[in-house]
């Protein structure tokens, strides 16, 4: 009997493989333990789903097996990588999860048009900036960060498309600098190109790239701007950004995250409607314990809460309106103001106008980075109308 | 469910192919049925009732025709019956939102019809044509009619056909269906999962590689609104708009293709063997060799049940070439109801009439030019037959393709999909056969290139998002 089997799986070994590598893997992944969170791909991942002959019936349970099936496969980060080393060194493509695979380690959004609900979006929320400028002349100012791949676009792969984000932004500052204080990085941004401006491995600029634009926003209203000689930084070595959790680069080179320990309080708020504020917590603006964890980025200021409050050490009150570039950014801002409001729309839906006043906020910095800018579609509400009035 | 998912490699495969195993010969259809059923119903049952129905209605027409004599009218009456009924259930279901929206748009009313019909029933161009090939071999005997239902019924849903076919004909199959002991043999099912492998590695490392190249010209859509955007065909330069065609053509190729040795891969691991589907249509040298190539069992389908009892070449040229016609029309319109199908098959019916007329001697004559001839005539097909997607009007493109212009240029393009390109154009030709059949005489390298791309493909599969058949929406 034995002998026999032995040459079964010899007259068909091909079969033998494939029968082995079938009922293996498939036993394996049944054994395998599931998990709640992919930590590389920052996000959660699908569970068994409930039983029920509602949920047979109308297709969601399988709907929601299929995904628990493909989520929870055994070595699925294995897996990935794989195909992601396939992809760069077999078949040499310079792309991945629409990551631009650059020279030096360097990744970048790909972004080879605009489509058109993106372009009506973008439209929408260039005219809420300048609806809401109109309303507080004099008090806003806008930033909208570049994308890495205008200040080096030398990285790009070899003749890559890219969108004439130039063009564009050079649109969207002459459209609202009549109404508001533009602050345009790509000059100095080029000029210190040098230094380390955006992470290669993430979609963010770096400490120090926040760092320039403050400097600039200093210059233009005539502020002393945060003295880093003065501060200790501290290095955060081993940063792997979204850009890698997409493309899982094989040979990709970690970032290093960099901050300044300040011990000024932030406290989060949550919003019960247009002035009415409840303290949820107060901390310092950075979550330590976030920076021995894969997001790194997410220790600025707690992540992007719809409204926070820092107290500064300067004078009067700033309003910073923004997405997660503004997360490193915000806490030079302690060395100008007393009071700094930061407001994300992602989690806070109601107009400015009223709050501005009750919570004594003068100024306005609209920080936003491109890529975000053009197609988020919550920032329109900075110019909604206040309902008190 | 698609072959190409985690859930369909790694639990319904191996479960299915063990219970169809364990099973005795007698109910062995039995267990295919059950299954089939299961994975037809797996995401949506609402079109059970609507295959159920039409498999009775044919089954029942089949008995009929058999217990009348031939020549009897009756027969005739029977047959017609069911082909109406299937027919019927097929136009109802694929054109009515088309003609509804035609109507409305030529009359000025707005007639949108119910909601149901506005979703294509999972396989019913398949199963369909799987159907009306069975009671036509009926009712000109050359077959008997099939006695047992489960038999019947295992045949029309089998679920390695269910999807995207291949359209086998019940006679291919019939005797296995009735192979009681021995049904699966171990080379049989070796070599089954062997063209299941390469139809997989095909259809994730190939079409959807390649694919991607399309995509980033004219961008991802979702019905009509774009969620990711490309290039634009609008900003291509004219090298740029025919290396997105030529992809797109890979694509296709071997997006169907693959699916089509999946599935006969997995017919043949349960004991049947199919026709093959394709038979690498891209070395053709004329387009009459090629629609001998590509989806054979469609274009055999059209020959059988349409150009044949329409006469074929049986009744002089003029006729022929009405038959011609009627066969390329239908076949425009049987990949889906819009113009540019039927555009698309006026245009093979004026290539193969040409052909026929006087162009054929010449392209045997020649060595090279018929290949080039017969590739740009194709790529330029494909280039028509994807015009109803969004992003590619058909104006727009052949504008590109022929009005010389600058715009983005290829390089990109060429410089991150060169590799799969190349890896395309070499699987197009025999060359992978015939490094295959010499690696078969050499198990290591078998072993190696078997597991290679068996573990390659798996990769693909999970790191991907279950590209579903092209095919599986026509």
């Amino acid at each position: 009997m034995k002998n026999n089997r032995k040459n079964v799986l010899f007259a068909y070994p091909a079969l033998s493989l494939l029968a082995a590598l079938l009922v293996g893997f498939s036993l394996l992944n049944l054994f395998w333990p599931k998990r709640a969170q992919s930590d590389l791909e920052n996000r959660r991942l699908a569970q068994l789903p409930a039983l029920s002959v509602q949920t047979l019936l109308d297709g969601s349970w399988a709907t929601g097996f299929t995904s628990y099936m493909q989520d929870q496969i055994a070595l699925r980060d294995g897996w990935i990588g794989l195909e992601s080393a396939m992809n760069s060194l077999l078949f040499q493509k310079a792309e991945e999860s629409d990551i631009l695979l650059g020279k030096d380690g360097w990744m970048f959004t790909k972004q080879f048009g605009i489509s058109d609900a993106t372009q009506k979006q973008l439209d929408k929320n260039v005219s809420a900036v300048i609806t809401f400028a109109q309303r507080h002349p004099g008090q806003v100012s806008f930033m909208l960060a570049p994308s890495a791949s205008v200040i080096y676009p030398e990285a790009l792969p070899l003749g890559a498309p890219m969108v004439d984000e130039n063009g564009m932004l050079d649109d969207i500052f002459a459209q609202i600098s009549p109404y508001a204080q533009t602050f345009d990085l790509r000059a100095t941004f080029t000029k210190n190109k040098a230094d380390y401006l955006y992470y290669k491995t993430d979609h963010h600029w770096t400490t120090h790239g926040a760092y320039l634009a403050y400097q600039q926003l200093c210059a233009a209203k005539g502020l002393t701007p945060f003295d880093t000689a003065a501060h200790p930084a501290v290095e955060v070595p081993g940063f792997y950004g979204t850009h890698y959790s997409a493309t899982r680069r094989w040979n990709v080179v970690p970032d290093t995250i960099t901050y300044y320990p300040l011990e000024n309080p932030m406290t989060v708020y949550q919003a019960n409607g247009e002035t009415d504020f409840s303290p949820l917590a107060t901390e310092t603006m950075l979550s330590t314990e976030k920076l021995s964890t894969r997001d790194k980025y997410a220790a600025f200021l707690g992540g992007n809460n719809g409204y926070s409050v820092i107290e500064g050490n300067g004078t009067g009150g700033i309003l910073v309106v923004k997405d997660s570039y503004a997360n490193c950014f915000v806490p030079f801002l302690t060395e100008n103001y007393a009071k700094i409001g930061v407001i994300d729309f992602r989690n806070f839906s109601y107009g400015l106008d009223a709050m501005m006043e009750s919570e004594g906020y003068d100024e306005v910095l609209i920080l936003y980075n491109f890529q975000t800018f053009i197609a988020d579609t919550k920032a329109f509400n900075i110019s909604r109308p206040s309902a008190a009035k | 469910m698609v072959f190409n998912s985690v859930v369909f490699l790694f639990c319904f495969l191996p479960l299915g192919l063990l219970v169809y195993y364990l099973a005795p010969g007698g109910l062995k259809n039995a267990v295919l049925l059950l299954e089939s059923l299961l994975f037809y119903c797996w995401s949506d049952s609402r079109f059970l009732p609507l295959i159920v129905v039409l498999v009775v209605v044919n089954y029942l027409a089949g008995l009929l025709m058999g217990s009348l004599p031939q020549g009897q009218p009756a027969r005739k009456a029977v047959l017609a019956v069911a082909v109406v009924l299937s027919a019927g259930a097929l136009v109802l279901f694929k054109y009515t939102a088309w003609l509804l929206d035609t109507l409305s748009g030529l009359s000025g009313l707005n007639l949108t019809g119910p909601a149901i019909l506005r979703l294509l029933p999972l396989g019913i161009s398949y199963y369909i044509f799987k159907l009306i090939s069975y009671v036509a071999d009926v009712y000109t005997g050359k077959i008997k009619p099939e006695q047992d239902f489960i038999a019947f019924g295992a045949y029309v849903v089998m679920f390695p056909q269910l999807l995207v076919g291949p359209i086998v004909k019940y006679r291919d199959i019939a005797d296995q269906l009735h192979t009681v002991q021995n049904r699966c043999s171990l080379p049989k099912i070796q070599a089954g999962a062997e063209m299941f492998v390469f139809g997989l590695a095909k259809k994730v490392l190939l079409a959807d590689g390649v694919g991607a190249l399309w995509q980033g010209v004219i961008g991802v859509w979702a019905g009509n609104s774009q969620t990711t955007a490309g290039v634009g065909l609008a900003n291509a330069s004219t090298p740029l708009a025919w290396l997105g065609i030529i992809a797109y053509s890979l694509q296709l190729y071997f997006d169907f293709a693959g699916y089509s040795e999946m599935s006969n891969g997995l017919s043949k691991m349960m004991g049947f063997d199919c026709p093959a589907n394709f038979n690498l249509p891209y070395i053709s040298a004329s387009i009459t060799e090629f629609w001998r190539r590509w989806h054979i069992s469609l274009s055999s389908w059209f020959r059988d049940y349409i150009y044949i009892p329409l006469g074929g070449n049986r009744k002089g040229l003029p006729r022929q070439i009405l038959n011609m016609l009627a066969v390329w029309a239908l076949t425009g319109v049987w990949h889906g109801a819009n113009w540019n199908f039927i555009c698309w098959g006026l245009y093979y019916f004026l290539l193969l009439t040409l052909e026929k007329a006087f162009l054929l001697k010449y392209l045997q004559k020649g060595r090279i030019w018929p290949h080039i001839y017969t590739l740009f005539l194709v790529v330029l097909g494909w280039g028509i037959f994807t015009a109803n997607s969004a992003g590619a009007p058909l104006g727009l493109l052949l504008y590109k393709l022929f009005v010389p212009q600058g715009g983005v240029s290829a390089l990109y393009f060429l410089r991150s999909y060169g590799v799969v390109l190349a890896a395309g154009i070499v699987c197009s030709t025999p060359l992978p056969g015939r490094l295959w059949a010499w690696a078969k005489a050499h198990t290591p390298v078998r072993l190696a290139l078997l597991g290679g791309t068996a573990v390659a493909s798996v990769a693909y599969v999970v790191a991907a998002t279950n590209f579903a058949p092209l095919y599986a929406n026509f």
